[in-house]
């Protein structure tokens, strides 16, 4: 093959490579340049090193199949020279027969040769004339590479991140009208009696009224805690089982009862693992009530076990032993009832009324009757608490059903951390040794408020999820706001007097807090 | 002389003869190209032209300068078959018997002028052209060869159609060219006038000799050709072909039938020697493209598509050559 034609061969592999590395890096700075210019104009900043990954990928892209493009293997660079210098073929025909031999081919090749090695040099000119579309995208690059580079930056260096939306900002959707509607109508639905149903209506159709109109995720969450507070403070104010079971704890010879009420409230809780639907609550209930089974409820099963101890105090005794147990029983029955007044006339209340009628007439069978009848007597006066008990303390139970349903279920709706509305007084704490049936863990017990450290009194020292404040706090750091809240929700105008009342008798005792009572803990 | 030399001295030889015949014959270069071009390459030629441009001079000029025996035969409507190959006379023997001799006609010579062929009958015509094709006659089953190189230039005569027997297509195809002599320009014409009135002599003088001849015959046919433009060769002659399904699209609207493997043929054999003529060691396009119009010309039929817009052969193979080049480039 003639040297010449190696020559060139080898001059024509440099131009492809410096054309496609030259168009290559034209391509690279182009991208990044222009990525950079439409970024800077848009005020988006990102890392330098994307840029660097663009331009270089670019240049990869474009340069690679570009110096395909332009290299030439040996008939392709021949066909290119006749073409180019009007050699009438005489590279290619040199080309193809390099390993034949002859006469006439070896003629044909020197004469081949001779016109390569004849062919004229490319002044710079004609090069740069050539090579016109090459010069033209560098420059191009460049210029806008260049123009990319020392455009100042005006906006904020924020990550490339889409505008964030007002992450404050609510709207109520259909589907949370309709979602809170339904709700509304499961309470209506549900056996709550009627004062309370009534109240509980209130408050989460006055939620709903005031929800249409809010505009800030912050209200809604305010206004979603006022209204579990509300309904909180509604159960708390119907419900007597603390206040009678504190009252009965008060005297450690009626604290048995204390217990019975206590477990026999608290039953309820280990029967579902949430009451965040009206279903569990229904279920919880049948349980409880052994309603449609032929089997004990649960509220009595436990009542019967834990008033047992109450019958075995005085099992097989008599004479002076019976007259203790007995007067103990009274005594302490009759303290309680002391202390709660006149009550509120529910049924538990009157179950015990009852029972301290009953203990005061078998106390005056024991100089007229024997001891046995008189511990029959106490069996049936017992017998007949843990039946009023049963009742009440199951309707009481459903109320904390129900006082547990409403905010699981708002927090549903709104999608709110259950942690950041406001604890519960009104629910009892899990049975004493009980696990959560969710976590398996003990549970620590709800504090039903009025604890606080020394002369400082807080309604509750138990910790809420306050929004504004972005972290946990103490309640009673908070109770005063709610109590604001409350204020102006009593004023609005949109709550009945009774409700009003229950509401801030409510808070007012929250605020007013209490002594941790020594029986609890 | 070894190849090398002869190859080296091919062109120059060329050269000579073209200069050798413009003593006798002014203009008509393509025409002086195509008749030599066609003598190497071992074809005859189909001339048609005017009365007095010239084409008996040039043939005779050309047998001077290659030193080949030169006979001109005018064809009429009666010349017999036997008139042009000649026949069998008996004469009276030294020994007073009567002997049967055959006498040679016109057609025994290297160079011969076919004067208005196209005059002839058929069965003259076949005569002619038998010998042109195979180069040896028969007569009374005696078998006779012409001397190589032997070439014959007919000429057909455009103007008088009366009285002519045209040839056949089968016929026409067995010329490798067709030239077309023209008119000479006033330039042309004043040279010739001035030149004839000096002098009506011819004065070419012989350069080479038919052996020559034959061994720049063999010499043509070692010229390299690539394939890339063996296949723009075929192609173009495939291109004539409306019939095919691959073909041109000149060849679909404006042929009637296409020309035949000779035309194939005679292309590359004359490109050749068109390219050593031109000093070149190979063949290229350009001697293809300038080839088609002799080679095509008269083995083309074009339809009357073509009569209509008013083309003619030339046009339209002007137009397959164009399609050629940007179907095969």
């Amino acid at each position: 093959m003639s040297e010449t034609f190696k020559q060139l061969k080898k001059k024509y592999l440099q131009s492809a490579l410096i054309k496609s590395a030259a168009l290559g890096l034209s391509a690279g700075l182009l991208s990044s340049g222009a990525v950079l210019l439409a970024l800077k104009l848009s005020k988006i900043a990102i890392a330098p090193w994307y840029y660097v990954i663009i331009g270089i990928g670019a240049a990869l892209l474009a340069g690679i199949p570009l110096f395909f493009a332009f290299h030439r293997n040996d008939a392709r660079l021949a066909r290119h020279l006749d073409g180019e210098y009007g050699l009438d073929e005489k590279v290619q025909t040199m080309v193809a027969y390099r390993e034949d031999s002859g006469d006439m081919i070896e003629l044909q090749r020197q004469d081949a040769a001779e016109k390569l090695g004849a062919l004229p040099k490319r002044s710079f000119k004609e090069v740069c004339k050539k090579l016109w579309y090459v010069i033209t995208a560098f420059l191009l690059s460049v210029a806008v590479f260049v123009t990319a580079v020392a455009l100042p930056f005006q906006g904020k260096k924020t990550p490339i991140q889409p505008p964030s939306p007002d992450g404050d900002a609510f709207a109520i959707t259909p589907w949370q009208i309709s979602s809170l509607e339904q709700m509304i109508a499961e309470i209506e639905d549900s056996r709550l009696e009627n004062g309370l149903k009534s109240s509980v209506k209130g408050v989460l159709e006055t939620l709903l009224a005031q929800l249409r109109e809010t505009e800030k995720k912050s209200v809604m969450k305010m206004q979603v805690s006022a209204a579990v507070s509300s309904v909180d403070a509604f159960v708390v104010s119907v419900n007597s089982y603390k206040r009678i079971g504190d009252a009965f704890a008060a005297d450690e010879r009626t604290k048995q009862v204390s217990d019975a009420i206590a477990t026999g409230i608290a039953i309820y809780r280990s029967l579902q693992t949430g009451f965040g639907s009206i279903n569990n609550v229904e279920s919880a209930w049948r349980d409880l009530t052994g309603e449609n089974t032929e089997e004990l409820g649960k509220m009595d099963a436990s009542l019967a076990e834990t008033l047992k101890k109450v019958k075995e105090s005085y099992t097989d005794l008599g004479g002076d032993g019976l007259r203790d147990v007995l007067g103990g029983l009274k005594q302490g029955t009759e303290g309680a009832l002391s202390s709660l007044g006149e009550g509120d006339g529910d049924a538990l209340h009157g179950g015990a009324i009852a029972l301290g009628n009953a203990l005061t007439e078998a106390e005056s069978m024991l100089e007229t009757s024997s001891a046995s009848k008189v511990r029959a007597r106490l069996d049936t006066a017992v017998d007949a608490f843990a039946e009023a008990a049963g009742d009440a303390l199951c309707v009481q139970a459903y109320n904390c059903m129900i006082d547990e349903f409403v905010p699981a279920r708002l927090a549903e709706i709104f999608a709110i951390d259950p942690g950041e509305l406001p604890a519960l007084l009104a629910i009892p704490p899990r049975v004493q040794g009980g696990d959560d049936p969710e976590t398996g863990e003990p549970d620590p017990g709800t504090n039903p408020g009025g604890y606080g450290d020394g002369d400082l009194q807080y309604g509750s020292d138990e910790e809420i999820y306050d929004p504004d404040f972005g972290g946990y706090i103490k309640y009673g750091e908070v109770v005063d706001y709610y109590f604001r809240i409350a204020q102006e929700l009593a004023d609005s105008g949109d709550l009945t007097e009774s409700q009003k009342k229950i509401l801030l008798e409510y808070f007012d005792r929250l605020l007013g807090g209490s002594k941790e009572p020594e029986t609890e803990k | 002389m070894d190849n090398l030399e002869k190859v080296k001295s091919f062109s120059h030889s060329i050269a000579k003869i073209k200069e050798e015949l413009h003593k006798d014959v002014v203009g008509q270069e393509d025409i002086i190209d195509g008749v030599i071009t066609a003598i190497v390459a071992g074809g005859n030629v189909l001339l048609e032209g005017v009365p007095g441009v010239g084409k008996t001079r040039l043939v005779r000029s050309l047998g001077r300068t290659l030193s080949l025996p030169f006979s001109r035969i005018q064809f009429t409507p009666d010349l017999m078959p036997s008139d042009v190959t000649g026949t069998n006379v008996i004469e009276k023997g030294a020994d007073g018997k009567m002997n049967t001799v055959f006498r040679k006609g016109p057609i025994f010579a290297n160079l011969i002028l076919a004067d208005e062929i196209n005059r002839a009958t058929p069965k003259t015509q076949a005569a002619m052209l038998e010998v042109m094709q195979e180069h040896k006659i028969t007569v009374l089953n005696d078998t006779y060869a012409m001397a190589e190189p032997f070439f014959v230039l007919a000429t057909e005569n455009p103007i008088e159609q009366d009285g002519t027997y045209p040839l056949p297509e089968a016929q026409m195809d067995r010329f490798m060219f067709k030239l077309i002599m023209k008119f000479p320009g006033t330039d042309e014409l004043a040279d010739i006038v001035n030149m004839t009135q000096a002098t009506m002599e011819e004065n070419a003088t012989a350069i080479i000799d038919g052996k020559t001849i034959l061994e720049m015959r063999e010499l043509a046919k070692s010229v390299p050709i690539i394939d890339e433009v063996l296949s723009y060769a075929v192609n173009l002659i495939s291109n004539t072909h409306p019939e095919l399904e691959k073909t041109s699209q000149t060849a679909k609207k404006y042929i009637r039938y296409g020309a035949s493997p000779r035309a194939a043929q005679a292309i590359v054999t004359c490109a050749k020697v068109r390219a050593l003529m031109n000093g070149n060691y190979n063949v290229s396009y350009a001697d293809i493209d300038a080839l088609a119009y002799p080679v095509l010309r008269h083995r083309i039929k074009i339809n009357y598509a073509a009569v209509n817009d008013h083309l003619t052969v030339d046009d339209v193979i002007g137009q397959l050559v164009e399609e050629n080049k940007k179907l095969t480039k």
